[in-house]
């Protein structure tokens, strides 16, 4: 199977505390790999040093995006080559415009890809398209970013954000926690219209409940900052029944 | 429309040119008895340091006031800006000379008054010697001595319910180095009036540095709409300083905007007096210094009257090692019950080793009021330059994004379409 994402012996200090303690993950074309972790474990702090945090220190190992080296890339740089990450905590941008954020951002990584602007009605479309799969008011694209989001809104919003960019890998940092069942299922679908054979989805989570919704091909077991074991989509419904300790006790893991 | 032509004037800031400004105006003598009448005062009032409270954090030390001259002649006619169908009159200053004045026909039938301040002390010297210089007095400092002696300029004058549609628009230049410029403007809009006046200073870059004193006063009669905006677009060798002060009469409303993207040192006092019960006033400011330049904006909202509202937001960006003082009063007198004062200051850095400084003042003499003040410095949240930068922004157009979504709120309450452009291309150009 062809790779879109390979990391190996990922070590991430933060704060010069080691978090990430020689993490090995591949990510596949077309795929969507769940990464299940304990709170604590390294989840977000793998996110965001995927995605080029700046306070996230990588201390050793690699990361290879098809091939290429992205730790020494900016972040914007990794978000023009295609990887993306849907934030836990997305930030608000008061006084900008969801419009006007979103059209900077499809267009700067048009721009690095060497494609032309897009034009104003195709964007307009193309938004309104995606924000009706979401379920999303039009009048969304006029509030300022994330401002006076409820934790619902600012999920789904991320989700907008993936769909316009069209990634090659979406990374979704527990995108499932805080929804209600209805926006998980509004949410998920989101997801699902992404699938592509060119596409991976990494789903970060913590339970079991959006794997009901997006069917993972694969799922990681992330424990104290590695990857301890990888299994198919039963293994999710395995950890959900006996719980983060069977992990640890079976990898032995200090707790 | 005839424009005043002063025919020799090449002398430093001293008597004589007061003398000489006040002969070639060919100006009634009370004019010219009060210029030197402010002469006194300038001279004796000593130059500010850094030891008044007012001036503590900009320094005048390296201002040479005797290195600067006023001009002899203004340098052939300025192209005028922007199509004339969107306001309705429009002055051009150059190096202090009015170059060029009209007047919607239409506005002038209706008994407004836009010509120069002295064809309006020939004509209507009863209206000039009730307001000119009764906002800004000789006392109000010694550049506003100094300003009271040399300046020239506009006056505006609105009837009783006399509603002017469209913007008019002032545009002051100066053209060279080594010069002294004085530019003044009085408004006065009567009772049940509306107006709007657009004034913006702005220079080409050249070498020497030249020196700019404005003054505005605006007097807002009883249920009157005033709005003024102020635009200093000053090139980097421009020392400027400006007394704008407002008085807004009873259930006047009155809304004043000063942008500041321009100069070297610039400090300007904006002060609104609530003058009359039911008075408002929106006092919004914006300022973007950069590389060394140094903006001090002084403002007072001086409630003295009740019933009154006055609500006041400033912010800025300042990038490089540019510097900026922003220094705001609320003074409630006594009797001014039923006050509402508002008043913020919010600065953003965009680099270390820019500096803002944000210093609120209330002092309330009365006993049923609702006053607040916020002020806040802080640099770029690193986070959010980290989420717009992951969506692909590079942190050149994330930084810009921040910026304008912090002034956006600003700008949103400008209901001038033309200014609000030119501001949103000043940014970006402060950006780049
Ligand atoms: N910005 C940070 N500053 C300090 N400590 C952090 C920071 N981010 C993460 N950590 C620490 O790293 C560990 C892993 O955190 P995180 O990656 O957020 O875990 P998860 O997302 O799996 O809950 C925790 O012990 C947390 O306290
Ligand atoms: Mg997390």
């Amino acid at each position: 199977m062809e790779k879109s994402l390979i990391i190996r012996d990922l070590h991430v200090n933060v704060e010069d505390k080691e978090i990430l303690k020689g993490l090995s993950l591949e990510l596949e074309k077309g795929k969507v790999h769940a990464v299940m972790g304990p709170n604590g474990s390294g989840k977000s702090t793998l996110s965001y040093a995927l995605a080029g945090h700046p306070n996230y220190e990588v201390t050793g190992g690699e990361v290879l995006f098809n091939g290429q080296d992205v730790l020494e890339m900016g972040a914007d740089e990794r978000a023009q080559l295609g990887i993306f990450l849907a934030f836990q905590y997305p930030m608000s941008i008061p006084g900008v415009s969801m419009a006007n954020f979103l059209r900077t951002a499809v267009n700067s990584v048009r721009k690095a890809r060497d494609e032309k602007p897009m034009r104003v009605p195709d964007f307009r479309k193309m938004l309104n398209e995606k924000m009706s799969v979401l379920k999303m008011d039009r009048s969304f694209a006029g509030r300022y970013l994330n401002e006076g989001f409820s934790g619902g809104e600012k999920k789904r919003a991320e989700i907008l954000q993936m769909a316009m960019l069209e990634p090659k890998v979406a990374i979704l940092d527990e995108t499932d926690s805080g929804l209600d069942i209805d926006a998980l299922r509004i949410v998920s679908e989101g997801v699902n219209a992404l699938r592509n054979p060119d596409t991976s989805v990494l789903i970060i989570t913590h339970y079991q409940r959006i794997l009901n919704y997006v069917k993972p091909d694969y799922v990681h077991v992330l424990v104290d900052g590695r990857i301890v074991t990888s299994g198919g989509p039963e293994l999710a419904l395995e950890l959900e029944e006996k719980g983060y300790d069977w992990v640890r006790e079976q990898f032995a893991v200090p707790a | 429309m005839e424009t005043t032509k002063v025919e020799v004037l090449a002398l430093g800031i001293s008597r004589e040119a007061v003398e000489g400004l006040s002969d070639a105006l060919a100006e009634p003598y009370w004019m010219r008895d009060r210029r030197l009448r402010s002469w006194e005062v300038y001279e004796r009032t000593p130059m500010p340091t850094t030891q008044d409270e007012e001036w503590r954090r900009t320094d005048l030390r390296k201002l040479k006031l005797d290195s600067f001259r006023l001009l002899t002649e203004a340098p052939g006619t300025y192209e005028p800006e922007g199509s004339s169908d969107h306001r309705s009159g429009f002055a051009q200053v150059v190096d202090g000379y009015v170059t060029q004045l009209e007047l919607d026909p239409s506005v002038a039938e209706q008994g407004v008054i836009f010509s120069t301040l002295t064809e309006a002390a020939k004509n209507r010297p009863e209206l000039v010697q009730k307001y000119l210089g009764t906002l800004v007095p000789d006392e109000y400092g010694k550049f506003a001595a100094l300003a009271n002696a040399l300046s020239s300029g506009l006056f505006l004058y609105v009837p009783t319910n006399v509603q002017v549609e469209l913007p008019i628009q002032v545009s002051h230049t100066i053209t060279r180095g080594g010069a002294a410029v004085f530019p003044r403007t009085l408004i006065v809009g009567e009772r049940f009036a509306s107006a709007t006046l657009i004034e913006r200073y702005y220079s080409e870059d050249f070498e020497e540095d030249s020196l700019s004193v404005g003054t505005v006063e605006v007097f807002a009669g009883e249920s009157t709409q005033l709005r003024y905006v102020n635009i200093q677009e000053w090139c980097r060798n421009v020392w400027h300083f400006l007394a704008e002060r407002h008085s807004v009469g009873r259930d006047a409303q009155e809304n004043n905007l000063n942008i500041a993207l321009g100069a070297k040192q610039a400090k300007a006092n904006v002060d609104a007096v609530l003058v009359g019960p039911g008075a408002s006033c929106e006092m919004l400011g914006l300022f973007f210094p950069d590389r060394d330049q140094h903006y001090d904006h002084h403002t007072l909202q001086d409630h003295a009257a009740p019933n009154c509202f006055s609500d006041l937001l400033y912010k800025g960006v300042l990038r490089d090692t540019s510097r900026s003082v922003f220094s705001g009063l609320i003074n409630v007198h006594p009797g001014a019950q039923k006050t509402d004062a508002y008043q913020t200051n919010r600065n953003l850095l965009l680099s270390d080793s820019a500096r803002a400084d944000s210093i609120p003042n209330l002092e309330i003499q009365a006993n049923d009021v609702r006053c607040s003040h916020g002020a806040s410095v802080g640099p770029i949240d690193t986070e959010q330059l980290f989420y717009l930068m992951a969506r692909g922004l590079s942190r050149t157009e994330a930084e810009r994004m921040i910026v304008d979504g912090f002034f956006e709120p600003l700008v949103n309450r400008i209901p001038l379409e033309g200014v609000r452009e030119r501001l949103v291309e000043a940014i970006d150009r402060k950006m780049s």
